[in-house]
């Protein structure tokens, strides 16, 4: 009962403080992107622009008296000065109406952007890109944590060997991001040898069957998921040798070996067993870095992920969007440490959730 | 001897018969017979993949000189260039110092920013920093355009040849003009209050004006001035140099720049618009002060305030010295943009708009074979920058340019704009009478047989045209009505239609009606009345405009179709006169609103689906209801669509039904709904429209759009190949 209160009272406090970062960091967010509201006037003169070019410059005004065209400027302008609301001061409560919709999750009504099946609802918006950015992220990524795992077990055990040496030479190609050798690769594949799509989520037109809709969508994945490990496997695949390298020379595992035990069950044991919190850390960070998407290597693909859609609400000042995408980011990043609180519990036997100093 | 006339005669009638049989066979609307679009957002990847065969042609008007260097060296490349946009320099008037922080602002001295015009080298920029994607530009007027290309090209040359680069020239002004202004040369450098002068350049950063601001600053240090060079992009400057206070001493040289993209035939409105307060209410605009000459010519211009094309050849002659003395903006270059294709592809590609812009590019374009021969059918694999980021609905869905490509393949105008020149060519009704009131600065081109002009000292408009909707009672509100001691109008245009407009198929197998046209006038009006169940806001200003100017529908006869068309509003061009009267966000002559076509039914749903707040056709309204943006091809709003026409079909529906009952029988209206169900059912949308191709299918999140060619259109495909040729003088 006493642990169980510990606990609880634990997950409160740990709960409050994320929750309290969460909405600081939100409120930050929301202020530095409106530039303290500043924004506002860029706002005004961009729309006020944007439609007086329209109604002056369209020939089939000629004709409409000056005064007629000017007071059509000001209505529509105002118009859309209403819709976005900078009929309204920022400070305070257009702000918070930002803070609050984003935080309640209820996300709101995009301000510029449409879904791609034409809603205005944020949820909508993100909600139809998030297949295309998990099943090419999630698929990339899970692919390099796990080869970049297996190999690093595979180098520590042959420590010094050619094979670890050469993977210590290759390392430094990590320092290009995916999207750069995206561009080879697209180069190679596509333009010169024409054997892979140049990018795009499928064929086009798309396959109207499911299966020939995944094939197709598989071919698409080939290169983006390639572009990706090429440019992370090398760097992960050194940073897990080195820990595991670290893990593998501690007294226990010296001990092991002198027992006799086998390779594999040391590995199990004596090695994964105490670097299995920092190996669920990493996974689940970067399985919520999938929700992000990747903005240049999207582009470069032509993959309609979110962090295509996210340049998009950032190039269009679209707040509601922007913020929809990190508050999302935020409660997905608050659970999973919260969450890592418990798992580490579990799977470690020196961490205990409550338990307080020793 | 005989039997050889008998025989030449069964030959000659052969013959004909053939030719006929030929003539029966001969394709219809559209040399393609698929059209399929996909995004391509990499503009150097999209020209790679047209280089590489895997498509036929990018669309997008790419300005980049690298990548026009390698289009141009790939000889299984082709491209077409357009123009319409423009670089120039604004000035900052304000002084002889700024109010807001005593800064010495050289610029308000006409004298000296008329010598700008000798300091810079324009042959630099358009061939140096723009890389050849561009003309150089001398005054407010598109080069390349109809005022001065071919009205006053004589005018222009000789503001070319006057205002040629002389730096000498323009050294020897900025000496003697900015002693006066206080300023004394320290060194080489200019000096006023114990300080240099500094001259704030805001540069734009998005484009090639990013090395022309910084050619031009440093042109200026040359001259013994400093610079503080501000990078900003578009956003981030125009608080600054178009709505913040000029007298607040921000800024002294924006690099502007400017888009049209459609031919303007009249650029008479440039000279106030550029120049003085009348163009604009932005705080910049209200600080010119003009020399009460250009002013009075310049007002002129803006109102059309002329008799005849001669005096307008003396009032542009007058305002286009005056501007270059007046420069408040120092005009750089025309931009020229291009897009590139594969060599055996051609299309008809709009002057200012490209082949995005062309309003006949589903018409005319095609494949050639290795000879150059025209073939019939084949895929054309297009790529644009970005598509479907709006839904589309015609009454206020997307109006993307890159969207507005396929919307114009499936719809059609009244009319198709000369990819040439700008001016019409009927495409719906067969010809045209302009009246015109006595005076008035209108014009025929001899070349356009289809189009009459008259003049007559007072155009009556008749009583029983109409002139207004009454929302409540769905009525019209005619002109007797509106007007009990009778009204005038400045033209009158009567458009006759064949006989055939009534047996013209649309894509769901339904055929034109004169309840589409009838529509067409109403809901453009009716959407900006508060009375309305489809009353949007966004709709009363474009209203109000055009009010100020409309008076009145007649339909004359209604099978074959005459329509007249009474207005206070006209253009130089008879032709341009004829078909823009009734505009209101759209056409009255044939449904295509502003956004693309939809005939009565289709447009229907989303009146329906908008009176029972289930969805709005404009994107303000949609976001103050909170409900889906109208779209018929995807989404949300398709099942709403679908809703409604289930509704329409059991109750055998018609819309605006006081009035319409007139032009709409129960028989029509069941069998639209039927044929649209079935339509439906087999596309899944209800993009219905006329044009040669259909929409087969959109995929929004794949952004693809596949476009068939329409088999059962009727005019044949050769109608406006001609407008692949160049344009005879």
């Amino acid at each position: 009962m006493k642990s169980l209160l510990a606990v609880g009272r634990y997950l409160i406090v740990r709960t409050l403080m994320v929750g309290i970062t969460l909405v600081v960091g939100c409120y930050l967010i929301v202020i530095i992107m409106n530039m303290g509201g500043k924004l506002d006037d860029v706002r005004r003169a961009e729309i006020r622009s944007n439609v007086a070019s329209a109604i002056f410059l369209d020939p089939s005004n000629r004709g409409i008296p000056a005064d007629a065209l000017k007071v059509m400027v000001d209505e529509l302008a105002e118009l859309e000065y209403e819709r976005l609301g900078l009929d309204r001061p920022f400070f305070p409560w257009r702000s918070l109406e930002y803070l609050f919709t984003a935080l309640s999750l209820k996300l709101g009504t995009a301000e510029q952007l449409t879904s791609d099946t034409g809603s205005r609802s944020v949820a909508r918006i993100l909600s139809e890109r998030l297949p295309a950015t998990l099943v090419l992220f999630g698929t990339s990524n899970l692919l390099l944590f796990f080869l970049a795992i297996q190999f690093a077990l595979f180098l520590s055990r042959r420590y010094g060997s050619l094979v670890d040496r050469t993977m210590v030479g290759l390392a430094p190609l990590s320092s290009a991001p995916g999207w750069f050798y995206g561009i080879f690769l697209i180069l190679i594949f596509a333009a010169v040898l024409r054997v892979l799509p140049w990018g795009g989520l499928v064929q086009v037109p798309p396959p109207d069957t499911a299966p020939a809709y995944a094939l197709s969508l598989l071919e698409h994945m080939i290169l983006p998921v390639l572009a990706i490990t090429i440019g992370a496997l090398f760097a992960n695949v050194y940073r897990w040798r080195t820990f595991f390298l670290i893990y593998s020379s501690e007294d226990y595992v010296e001990l092991a070996k002198a027992k006799g035990l086998s390779a594999r069950g040391i590995q199990r044991r004596y090695i994964m067993r105490p670097t299995l919190p920092t190996i669920i850390t990493s996974l689940m960070l970067i399985l919520i870095g999938t929700w992000q998407g990747q903005i240049i290597l999207e582009t470069v693909f032509n993959w309609p992920g979110l962090g295509r859609q996210y340049l998009a609400a950032v190039n269009l000042n679209d707040t509601p969007v922007i913020l929809g995408t990190l508050v999302i980011y935020g409660y997905l990043l608050a659970g999973t440490l919260l969450l890592l609180e418990f798992i580490y519990a579990l799977v470690d036997p020196r961490v205990r959730v409550g338990g307080g100093k020793v | 001897m005989q039997l050889d006339r008998r025989g030449m005669k069964w030959v000659a009638v052969l013959l004909v018969a053939l030719s006929v049989a030929a003539g029966a066979l001969a394709r219809t609307g559209a040399w393609l017979d698929e059209v399929v679009i996909s995004e391509e957002n990499n503009l150097g990847a999209a020209v790679a993949r047209v280089a590489a065969g895997d498509s036929d042609v990018f669309i997008f008007a790419l300005t980049d000189a690298a990548l026009f260097a390698q289009v141009r060296s790939n000889p299984d490349l082709g491209y077409v260039r357009n123009v319409g946009s423009t670089s120039e320099l604004t000035l900052n008037p304000v002084g002889p110092t700024f109010p807001g922080t005593g800064a010495l602002n050289p610029f308000s001295v006409p004298r000296i920013r008329e010598a700008l015009n000798y300091l810079v080298d324009r042959d630099y920029v358009a061939n140096e920093i723009m890389g050849g994607l561009a003309l150089p530009k001398y005054t407010c007027l598109n080069g390349p355009f109809t005022d001065a290309s071919v009205r006053y090209p004589d005018i222009y040359n000789l503001i070319v040849e006057a205002y040629a680069n002389d730096p000498a020239k323009a050294e020897a002004i900025f000496n003697e003009e900015m002693p006066k202004l206080g300023a004394t040369k320290v060194d080489g450098k200019w000096m006023y209050g114990g300080k240099p002068v500094n001259l704030i350049f805001l540069i734009r950063v998005e484009d090639e004006r990013k090395r022309m601001g910084d050619y031009v600053a440093g042109l200026l240090e040359d001259l013994g001035f400093e610079t503080t060079r501000l990078y900003r992009t578009g956003a981030e400057s125009s608080p600054i140099w178009m709505n913040g206070d000029p007298a607040a001493g921000q800024w002294n040289v924006y690099t502007g720049g400017w888009v049209t993209t459609a031919i303007a035939r009249d650029q008479g409105t440039n000279f106030a618009y550029y120049y003085t307060k009348i163009g604009r209410s932005d705080p910049l605009w209200q600080v010119y002060e003009n020399d009460p000459a250009y002013l009075a010519v310049a007002e002129k211009l803006w109102n059309n305030d002329f008799n005849s094309m001669a005096e307008r050849r003396d009032l542009f002659e007058d305002a286009m010295w005056g501007a270059m003395k007046e420069s408040y903006r120092v005009w750089m270059v025309d931009r020229t943009a291009f897009s590139p294709f594969v060599k055996n592809f051609r299309v008809a590609a709009d002057v200012a708009g490209g082949i995005y812009g062309s309003q006949a590019w589903g018409w005319t374009a095609h494949f050639v074979d290795a000879a150059g021969k025209r073939q019939e059918g084949g895929k054309l694999r297009v790529l644009v920058n970005s598509m479907l980021s709006n839904p589309w609905n015609a009454i206020a869905g997307s109006n993307w340019v890159y969207d507005m490509f396929p919307i114009r393949g499936t719809g059609e105008q009244a009319w198709v704009r000369d990819t040439r020149d700008g001016l019409v060519w009927p495409l719906v009704f067969e010809r045209a009478e302009v009246t015109a009131q006595t005076g008035l600065p209108i014009a025929s081109d001899p070349r356009h047989t289809w189009c009459t002009l008259k003049f007559e000292t007072e155009i009556k408009v008749p009583a029983d045209a109409w002139y207004d909707f009454d929302a409540k009672t769905q009525k019209w509100i005619t002109v007797g009505e509106a007007f009990p001691n009778g009204t005038t109008a400045k033209t009158k245009s009567v458009i006759y239609y064949p006989a055939s407009l009534y047996d013209k198929p649309l894509h769901d197998g339904t055929k034109v009606s004169i309840a589409d046209i009838v529509l067409a006038m109403i809901v453009p009006i009716d959407r900006a009345k508060p009375d309305s169940k489809i009353y949007d806001e966004s709709a009363v200003p474009g209203y109000k405009s055009f009010m100020k100017v409309h008076k009145g529908y007649r339909i004359a006869q209604r099978s074959p179709l005459i329509l007249e068309v009474y207005s206070d509003s006209y253009q130089l061009d008879a032709e341009l006169t004829a078909v823009n009267g009734g505009v209101v966000a759209g056409s009255a002559l044939f449904p295509y609103y502003s956004q693309g076509p939809a005939f009565w039914h289709t447009l229907t749903l989303g009146i329906l689906a908008e009176e029972k707040k289930l969805a709005a056709f404009g994107a303000t309204k949609a976001g103050k209801l909170g409900v889906p943006y109208t779209s018929y091809i995807a989404g949300p709003s398709l099942d709403i669509l679908r809703a409604m026409m289930l509704e329409c079909l059991s109750t055998g529906y018609r819309p605006y039904e006081p009035t319409m009952a007139e032009f709409l029988s129960l028989s029509e209206a069941v069998s639209r709904w039927t044929l649209l169900e079935n339509f439906y059912k087999k596309v899944g949308h209800f993009w219905v429209a006329s044009g040669p191709f259909y929409l087969e299918k959109a995929y929004p999140i794949e952004k693809v759009v596949v476009l068939k060619r329409f088999a059962d259109y009727k005019l044949p495909s050769e109608q406006f190949m001609f407008l692949l040729d160049p344009l005879k003088p």
